[in-house]
């Protein structure tokens, strides 16, 4: 996939991919990654659970406006379930409005 | 016998009730000596005794995150990664609430009705429009548990997060098109000829900005 991202940056879009696989990222480093430790396949998060794919989700679109430099590798904090991402979303609306 | 380990972890493998918290250490099979397996199993019950009679089980989560991390390592270093150059850089000439993004996925996702992907070397890829319904969802890959984006496409492919966020406006928009293929790829020529074609339908489509997600 980071072969993907880079033939894309290069046609012109800013890319930014999601990655379980640290060592897969640091050996293509694609423009802008996140890296999450959670279970092979369930990159954004568990099945049904949308509070945490969503928090995922946006950590990486922010990468697409934050990303200091090409290659940036960010490790997300988030332990898997263990995270109340309900109460992180409620807090990311009430700094947006 | 320590060369019954591996045998033993191809057991736990095939029993499958432990996929998901296992997928991360599930290579230790195809990675590690029969040493490294013995030192691994040896530690492991030692480590959960303790923890046990301390109550303590943060030792137990890092021991298990260490050997995960080995794991991934050795992969990768058998893994065959293409040289890479510098790094491209498209900088998002817009905020993220203006911009028109695409989603794509290596997950094997497909549409019921479209032909299947291939388990390796797949060079094609699927279109999936913004609006597809779960039922309509298939998925053909050997490399991780289908059964995730059976059950909810999100965990890989979240169109529906995408349509949240478009309404409560911290994206722009989700594109019309989205897309999947098989990323157990192999060989590398397979993998660079499509995303040319798909970056014209991108433009056609106005997208600004990709996020990928594999599996």
């Amino acid at each position: 996939m980071g072969v993907v991202a880079r033939i894309l940056e290069e046609e012109g879009f800013s890319t930014v991919i999601v990655v379980t696989f640290r060592q897969a990222a640091e050996a293509m480093r694609p423009p802008r990654a996140a890296y999450v430790r959670f279970p092979i396949g369930l990159t954004l998060g568990a099945p049904g659970a949308a509070a945490q794919q969503r928090v995922v989700i946006e950590d990486a679109l922010g990468l697409l406006e934050n990303a200091r430099e090409p290659g940036d590798l960010r490790i997300l904090p988030y332990q898997w379930q263990q995270v109340d991402y309900e109460k992180i979303l409620a807090t990311r609306r009430a700094s947006r409005r | 016998m320590p060369g019954d380990l591996k045998s033993l972890l191809e057991q736990i493998n095939d029993d499958g009730r432990a996929r998901t918290p296992l997928s991360r250490l599930n290579f230790l099979r195809n990675v590690a000596s029969d040493e490294d397996l013995a030192r691994f199993f040896s530690e492991l019950l030692i480590q959960t005794a303790e923890a046990k009679h301390t109550n303590e089980w943060a030792g137990l989560e890092t021991f298990l995150e260490e050997w995960e991390d080995w794991t991934l390592a050795r992969v990768a270093a058998d893994g065959t990664f293409p040289e890479v150059k510098a790094t491209p850089w498209t900088p998002l000439r817009k905020t993220v609430d203006q911009a028109r993004i695409a989603l794509i996925t290596s997950g094997g996702l497909y549409l019921e009705g479209q032909e299947p992907f291939e388990l390796s070397n797949d060079p094609t890829y699927r279109e999936i429009p913004r609006g597809t319904r779960q039922e309509h969802i298939r998925v053909a890959h050997h490399g991780y548990d289908i059964a995730g984006p059976l059950e909810d496409m999100n965990c890989l492919l979240p169109l529906a997060r995408l349509e949240e966020l478009e309404a409560e406006g911290v994206v722009g928009s989700l594109a019309p098109t989205n897309y999947g293929f098989n990323g157990s790829i192999p060989e590398m020529r397979n993998l660079e000829r499509w995303p040319h074609e798909v970056a014209d339908k991108l433009r056609q489509e106005q997208v600004d900005a990709v996020l990928l997600t594999p599996a």
